[in-house]
């Protein structure tokens, strides 16, 4: 509860304001070494930069999947993962319908890759709004396969999650609009802190040619068009040429 | 906020943190403060702005205590060292080696297709470089070492030939066609630190190259960027534009590029790539502008008086003291702290005598206006003479006191610290100071801060002993004391030619526009798998850049060849503006409509146009194009 106080501020940037305000009235807040008065930094080591990502952007909140499963974000789905994260609202059907579109054909193209090391998150951007059995025949319409979860929780929580994911936008009156979150769309690679984003509404064509550059070919799924056209398709001593269209030959 | 605070015992500062305290538990947000006029974002003194919105918003970064400015000197940037032929193995090849390195299991090199006019001008000149890793960098004696990515000076060893940030000046001259082997040496994915991606392409920044050697984002059937363990030649034929259309075989000497800058452009990741250090500038001399201030011109000699300046703002992490980036936001990074040439805030030691400066903006998303301010007496207007704008020097000098830049682009300046000696009293220091008002990563505010009150990005030392001075004084023909007409002759015989006979194939329209989920073009995202339009080769054409916004500011960026900004909101850029210039970057402001002449000269295949503020162009502010000998008319792609 402290650390959400604090982040509140934060976000408010009064924290940063109060640091300042104080430094300069004379009552020093920051930590300095007192022989030279410089300022003094935590030592890094392996993983921490890994820890700070997950400490800003990927909030450990518990989440209820349409399944019925109570997970925690950060350790139960994105923690080791490839993961693509969308939000979906009855507040922006249109944007809503395409984004599920989009990521049923990334799960056609990716094959059984979807649940082993890639996964598809579609977040309930108004959890008040859209209820967990709404969301449930939602990831039915969608024919979302075991390795892609429509999620929601307290609306606290979602909220969190939302804007630490960088779902926001500095525009209230855009913010406001569930288009806004929609209409976004971050994947990335949680161990190698590789993160990207890209449009939710563009074509499926372009957000799979866009994860394959990030996330790779592997591990292949024999089923997969992406198997079709890297593994059993590549010439003998020959690699590939890394262009668009050679990456999406296998989407048809 | 900013003036508040500048002084350390000012209660109105304590009162006014007390009271915003109390609207903050009454519910406001921090934007409902902004727009009420009770808080901006604030800043303090050294130049250092305080607080980071972008960051601090939705990252949770906090600010980092003030670091003391002006502690070290300012680095000047080693020149890339040319190499023999034979330095290079495996030797370079017209067509690319896609022989598989049992190394990697790669081939050798990333690029997929022949250089368009290598056959027809043999390489003459040869570089190298490693991007990699320096787990040594140091940007400020306060803050801990640590690990940026860069450019090397071409040693096979990371360790005894450290990768720079910037990297080296790349110096090439014209009628010298040259290929500069980049060897990717990045380290593995998950040794990034927390951002930054290992694939990359680099674009020579505004060379009229062919995409084979552009170092585009992407493509729909060529490779761009390239992997660890690869390298990439890139060809420069070195020569101007129009070479093999309207003036062959070597193009017209008015179209001379001057002041370029190479960067990463993997597309999706360039603005954390480059934001982790892999930049650095370039500069193309030929026979008129020539480096040497006793021939042509007589500009200020290169290296010791012709001195590029990388301006760029980064985050520290205040808890760790590391370099810091927010992969999560879409609308831009502003940083606190001012690094030039990779150093925070340094200073620099120099003569009384003129010194061309080549002011470099690199992002990710600031605007920066530069003005010269003496500590000892802020009142005073310090003129300077702007000779080129993006690289490319003006028909004639033009006087200011003091000139904007956007994200990408890039100004020659001449400042002449004997005649500041003169008339402004003797003063020991001089500072470049950026006093554009920005509160975050959408653009700039518009206002100009008190002199004294923005950021303090580099201290002038007059202390240097005397030195000759050969150059030429620009001042007694500068606009405005001399009025600039058409057919100015000063640079002339390098500067603009004459597009009056240039008659546009057809107009098109581009809107740069926020929609919901982010940056469109006329309504589209950045589509690595499709070109948008055809504009056909050895054409000109029409463009409107316009943006209906009035949140927003971009830095739009043109690849291929420079274009002319014809007029603003209708309003035609006359001869004395510096807009009067070949330019490959614009500065497209709130509600702005831009027409520009833009021609499509020497080369075909695949380019971008995007917008240069990275963050925006990450988030497919982008589309490519592709110049081909049957062009299409569509007028809105």
């Amino acid at each position: 509860m402290q650390q959400m106080t604090r982040r509140t501020a934060m976000a408010m940037g009064a924290l940063p304001v109060l640091g300042a305000a104080a430094a300069y009235a004379g009552g020093e807040q920051w930590l300095r070494d007192d022989a030279r008065g410089r300022p003094r930094f935590a030592p890094t080591g392996a993983g921490s930069a890994r820890a700070a990502l997950q400490q800003r952007h990927l909030p450990n909140v518990p989440l209820l999947t349409s399944d019925g499963d109570r997970v925690r974000f950060y350790d139960d789905l994105v923690k080791d993962r490839k993961v693509v994260l969308t939000f979906v609202s009855s507040r922006a059907p249109g944007f809503s319908s395409t984004v599920t579109r989009n990521l049923a054909a990334l799960q056609r193209l990716f094959g059984a890759r979807i649940g082993r090391d890639m996964f598809l998150y579609s977040i309930a951007r108004d959890p008040e709004r859209d209820s967990p059995a709404m969301l449930r025949d939602w990831a039915v319409w969608s024919g979302a396969g075991p390795g892609w979860k429509f999620l929601t929780g307290r609306p606290a929580d979602v909220e969190r999650l939302r804007r630490a994911l960088g779902f926001a936008s500095d525009d209230p009156g855009q913010d406001a609009r569930a288009a806004y979150a929609v209409g976004l769309l971050r994947y990335g690679s949680e161990p190698e802190m590789r993160w990207a984003h890209c449009q939710s509404q563009a074509r499926a064509r372009v957000l799979a040619h866009a994860m394959l550059l990030d996330f790779g070919t592997g591990p292949a799924d024999p089923g997969s068009p992406i198997y079709k056209t890297f593994v059993k398709g590549a010439a003998p001593g020959a690699a590939p040429v890394w262009n668009c269209r050679l990456l999406l030959s296998g989407l048809g | 906020m900013r003036y508040l605070l500048r002084h350390r015992a000012d209660r109105r500062a304590l009162r006014a943190f007390a009271e915003r305290q109390e609207l903050v538990k009454a519910g406001l947000t921090r934007r409902d403060l902004v727009k009420m006029g009770l808080m901006t974002a604030g800043g303090v003194g050294g130049g250092l702005v305080l607080a980071d919105k972008s960051l601090a918003d939705d990252g949770g970064l906090g600010s980092l205590p003030p670091l003391a400015p002006f502690v070290e000197p300012l680095p000047v940037l080693p020149a890339l060292p040319a190499r023999a032929v034979s330095d290079l193995t495996p030797a370079p090849t017209n067509a690319p080696n896609r022989a598989t390195n049992p190394a990697t299991g790669l081939p050798f090199e990333g690029r997929s297709e022949v250089h368009q006019s290598e056959d027809r001008f043999p390489p003459q000149a040869f570089f190298q470089t490693r991007m990699g890793a320096n787990p040594n960098a140091k940007v400020h004696p306060d803050l801990p070492a640590q690990t940026l990515w860069g450019f090397n000076q071409g040693g096979a060893d990371l360790a005894a030939d450290p990768p720079l940030s910037p990297g080296p000046v790349l110096v090439m001259r014209y009628g010298t066609p040259a290929i500069v082997r980049r060897h990717n040496a990045l380290p593995p994915p998950a040794q990034n630190g927390g951002f930054g991606v290992p694939e990359v392409s680099t674009h020579l920044h505004n060379f009229h190259s062919t995409p084979d050697s552009d170092g585009g984002p992407c493509d729909p059937v060529q490779q761009r960027f390239f992997f660890r363990g690869q390298y990439y030649d890139y060809f420069y034929n070195m020569q101007f534009a129009g070479w093999n259309s309207t003036n062959p075989p070597h193009g017209n000497v008015q179209e001379a590029l001057g002041f370029l800058w190479y960067h990463d452009h993997r597309v999706d990741h360039t603005a954390e790539n480059t934001y982790k250090g892999l930049v650095g500038p370039a500069i193309v001399f030929n026979a008129f502008d020539t480096g040497d201030e006793s021939t042509g011109f007589h500009l200020p000699g290169f290296p010791d008086f012709d001195i590029p300046l990388v301006f760029a703002d980064r985050l520290f992490d205040p808890t760790t003291g590391l370099l810091a980036f927010d992969t999560f936001n879409t609308d831009g990074i502003l940083g606190n702290v001012f690094l030039v040439n990779g150093k925070v805030q340094p200073f620099f030691e120099v003569s009384k005598r003129r010194y061309r400066f080549r002011l470099l903006v690199a992002g990710p998303s600031r605007f920066f206006e530069f003005f010269l301010t003496n500590p000892g007496n802020p009142s005073q207007q310090i003129p300077f003479t702007v000779i080129s704008n993006d690289g490319n020097l003006l028909p004639r000098p033009v006087q200011v006191t003091s000139h904007r830049l956007g994200v990408a682009e890039r100004a020659d300046i001449i400042v002449d610290f004997a005649k500041i000696a003169q008339r402004f009293g003797n003063p020991a220091r001089i500072r470049l100071e950026n006093r554009l008002e920005q509160d975050d990563g959408r653009g700039p505010t518009g206002n100009i801060l008190p002199a004294g009150r923005g950021n303090q990005v580099l201290e002038f030392r007059l202390t240097g002993g005397a030195v000759a001075d050969g150059s030429f004084d620009p001042e007694p023909v500068a606009f405005p004391n001399v009025p600039a007409t058409a057919g100015d002759a000063v640079f002339a015989p390098i500067s603009l030619p004459d597009i009056g006979a240039v008659q546009p194939r057809l107009t098109r329209t581009f809107r740069f526009e926020r929609g919901d989920g982010g940056w469109q073009i006329n309504g589209q995202f950045m589509d690595c798998t499709r070109v948008r339009f055809r504009p056909q080769a050895n054409s000109a054409e029409r463009w409107i850049i316009s943006n209906d916004s009035g949140g927003w500011q971009h830095p739009v960026h043109i690849h291929l060849e420079e274009f002319r900004i014809l007029s603003r909101n209708g309003v035609p850029v006359t001869p004395g503006s510096v807009e009067f210039a070949r330019k490959d970057v614009m500065q497209l402001r709130f509600g702005e409509s831009i027409e520009l002449l833009m021609r499509f000269r020497d080369n075909l295949g695949v380019y971008p146009l995007h917008c240069h503020n990275t963050v925006h162009e990450d988030h497919q502010m982008m589309l490519l194009w592709e110049v081909a000998p049957v062009g299409d008319t569509n007028r809105t792609p």
